[in-house]
């Protein structure tokens, strides 16, 4: 046992020895921190990388490895043949980044290693051509109405925007540009970040006619949509990009995709059956009532019908030819919006716009009503009507125009609508559809 | 004579011969009294000797040519030294002796020859100024403004830390082979409210314009912890 003791002590002693003799006397505060990346940038792709232990890898992936999973998650995503110096040392801007190349190293001017771009830097004026990490030359479309250039004030900061007024979303890219980030804007709609939204809107108008004259007209309150949606990211969801014909209007719309269920928001049912004064079936009609709708036709080309003429036009062509959609998404403002325009049922049918219904109404040969007088009357009246709701404002149009076309009540009322003295609406707006005659 | 006794008396010759050849004394560390020749060009003291850990991460490196100078580089600081082979010419340290610990700044930052004996290539742009932090480094100027920089506030916040001199702890992060663990305090959320604005009369459309008005936004975070190889 002592024998064991001894020659234990010994072996330790000698251990300890050995270590004393062959560790370093001292050492730095972290290992590593004399070690230097050796930077490899590919000439064609700008890409960098590095050599770890594991071999070589991405650069900016070492640190920043969550986004750049989340970037790469889904081949069919937007950017996903992008690198991270694609847009983070994209070189259009006149931002000079720090190089290591064969003529040695070059500091960056503005920057060192990378700048947060706006989208816009690359999705502005006509859109750039860029090498994606594959080494290919792609194109990055513009985003029409926002490529616009900026009016700013000698502080620099953005004050007025000139984004066109008909440019739906215009108020959120606004507002977030002059809070100095208008890629919020897009991140918005084009990632899976999580978004709550609370639209604050108009609620439950009232009117009352006389012969296609206003004779009152009473917003009655507001109402408020909660809408709230949740990412399947696993992280925050902002490098997953969603290109513009998948993103789901009706998820940010939810308040509008259930008042056209509910008959509030557009003539989404067939009224007229198959044809009406235009000789055509209605041509924002789903169905001929609720019972027979099915929702998922509510989807993004149904959106496009009103809001995007030129890009339904252009994805339809049968009905581009029935409908003659092409001179109309022209003459409205349809071919210079990114992805949708803001209307109201005017943009179309007010008084001398491309589908006016009173050239429908005088020429229809409709036979007179009671009380109402002539067809050129009615035609006359439903203009002037058409000239009064002009005058109220552009958040009541719809109201006041699916008061009389909420399809699925149209179908079934009587001719005094039109054609008798008075008549009065009681109309709340999305997501509801009642509709009261009062 | 016993066998005992023949032990005893051959240790006491063995202790005898010993106290005859061994010196009279031992240092008490072997090589004490080697001096090292600081005269000549440059610092002859082997750093590594103390700091083999550092010689090894550096033979391989960008700065491997440099050897440890960067610790000697501070043109503002006094260093030991023997001048020109002399020991007459001995100057002693006023600020420091040996060497210093340095940020990667002083040799990298804008000018950095009115600073540092060995000046490397400019690696700053880097706008901290933004973010309330000074420093004794130049990191950016009229012309290397750093305005667009996407690490300004983390190398603004390096400097704050005492951990590595000035911002020592940024370059390392992203330049050195050192493993580190990030947190990120990053967007998850965002969340807007509207309200329904009328504009009024608009001649452009002939409308009574409205729209709707985005008034308030906050945003709503989550952590995520990236760990760097």
């Amino acid at each position: 046992m002592t024998t064991k003791l001894l020659a234990l002590t010994l072996i330790g002693i000698a251990i300890t020895a050995l270590f004393l003799i062959y560790s370093p006397h001292s050492t730095s505060l972290f290992v590593g921190t004399h070690t230097m990346y050796n930077f490899s940038t590919n000439p064609t792709t700008g890409v960098i990388n590095v050599t770890t232990a594991n071999g070589q890898t991405e650069y900016c992936k070492l640190c920043h490895y969550h986004i750049w999973e989340e970037l790469y998650s889904n081949p069919s995503s937007p950017h996903y043949d992008l690198s991270c110096e694609t847009c983070h040392r994209f070189n259009g801007t006149g931002i000079k980044f720090a190089v290591i190349n064969s003529t040695g190293a070059h500091p960056g001017i503005q920057t060192h290693a990378a700048y947060v771009p706006s989208c816009l830097d690359c999705h502005g004026g006509n859109g750039v051509w860029v090498v994606n990490r594959f080494g290919k030359l792609v194109h990055a479309p513009p985003a029409k109405a926002f490529n616009v250039t900026q009016t700013v004030n000698n502080h620099n900061v953005t004050v007025i925007s000139s984004i066109p007024y008909f440019a739906a979303h215009k108020a959120m890219v606004a507002y977030f540009e002059k809070k100095g980030d208008e890629n919020l804007a897009c991140l918005m709609c084009h990632t899976n970040i999580s978004k709550h939204m609370v639209f604050k809107y108009q609620y439950d108008l009232s009117y009352t006619l006389y012969y296609y004259t206003f004779t009152s007209f009473t917003p009655n309150g507001t109402r408020y949509a909660n809408i709230t949606i949740n990412p399947p990211s696993n992280f925050n969801g902002m490098h997953e990009f969603i290109p513009l014909n998948k993103i789901n209007c009706s998820s940010c719309h939810e308040n509008i995709y259930l008042g056209l269920i509910n008959g509030t928001h557009a003539p989404i049912y067939n009224a007229w059956n198959t044809t009406n004064l235009w000789g055509n079936p209605r041509y924002h009609a789903l169905a001929t009532s609720v019972t027979t709708l099915n929702v998922s036709w509510i989807n993004n080309s149904y959106c496009d019908e009103c809001h995007n003429l030129y890009r339904y036009a252009i994805n339809n062509p049968t009905a581009n030819t029935t409908y003659n959609l092409y001179p109309a998404a022209i003459e409205i403002n349809s071919t210079k919006v990114h992805c949708a325009e803001k209307v109201s049922c005017l943009t179309c049918h007010g008084n001398g716009t491309p589908y006016d219904p009173y050239t429908v109404i005088a020429t229809y040969g409709w036979l007179p009503g009671g009380g109402g007088g002539s067809t050129l009357y009615i035609a006359i009246g439903h203009e002037n009507m058409l000239n009064q709701t002009a005058n109220y404002s552009r958040m009541y149009h719809g109201d006041v125009c699916m008061a009389c076309h909420e399809a699925a009540v149209h179908a079934a009322t009587s001719c005094k609508w039109c054609h008798e003295g008075f008549i009065g609406f009681d109309i709340q707006s999305e997501p509801s559809g009642q509709d009261t005659i009062i | 004579m016993s066998n005992i006794a023949k032990v005893i008396l051959l240790t006491i010759v063995i202790f005898a011969v010993g106290m005859l050849v061994m010196p009279q004394t031992a240092s008490l560390f072997a090589g004490q009294h080697w001096w090292y020749n600081i005269s000549g060009n440059g610092n002859q003291v082997p750093c590594q000797k103390c700091h083999a850990d550092v010689y090894e991460e550096l033979k391989d490196s960008y700065h491997k040519n440099m050897g440890c100078a960067c610790h000697r580089a501070n043109l503002s600081i006094t260093y030991a030294e023997v001048k020109n082979g002399k020991i007459t010419d001995y100057q002693p340290g006023k600020q420091a002796h040996a060497a210093t610990t340095v940020a990667c700044m002083l040799c990298h930052q804008i000018n950095a020859s009115l600073n540092s004996s060995m000046p490397g290539p400019f690696a700053g742009t880097f706008n901290i100024t933004a973010f309330g932090v000074k420093s004794n480094y130049r990191y950016s100027n009229l012309t290397f403004t750093g305005m667009c920089s996407a690490h300004n506030s983390f190398v603004a916040n390096a400097i704050k830390n005492n951990t590595l001199r000035d911002s020592t702890e940024a370059c390392v992060a992203c330049h050195m082979k050192v493993n580190i663990t990030i947190n990120f305090h990053v967007y998850k959320w965002i969340n807007i409210s509207t309200d329904h604005v009328i504009l009024g009369y608009y001649s452009l459309t002939g409308l009574n314009e409205s729209y709707i008005n985005v008034t308030s936004d906050s945003f709503g975070y989550t952590n995520i912890t990236e760990v760097k190889p």
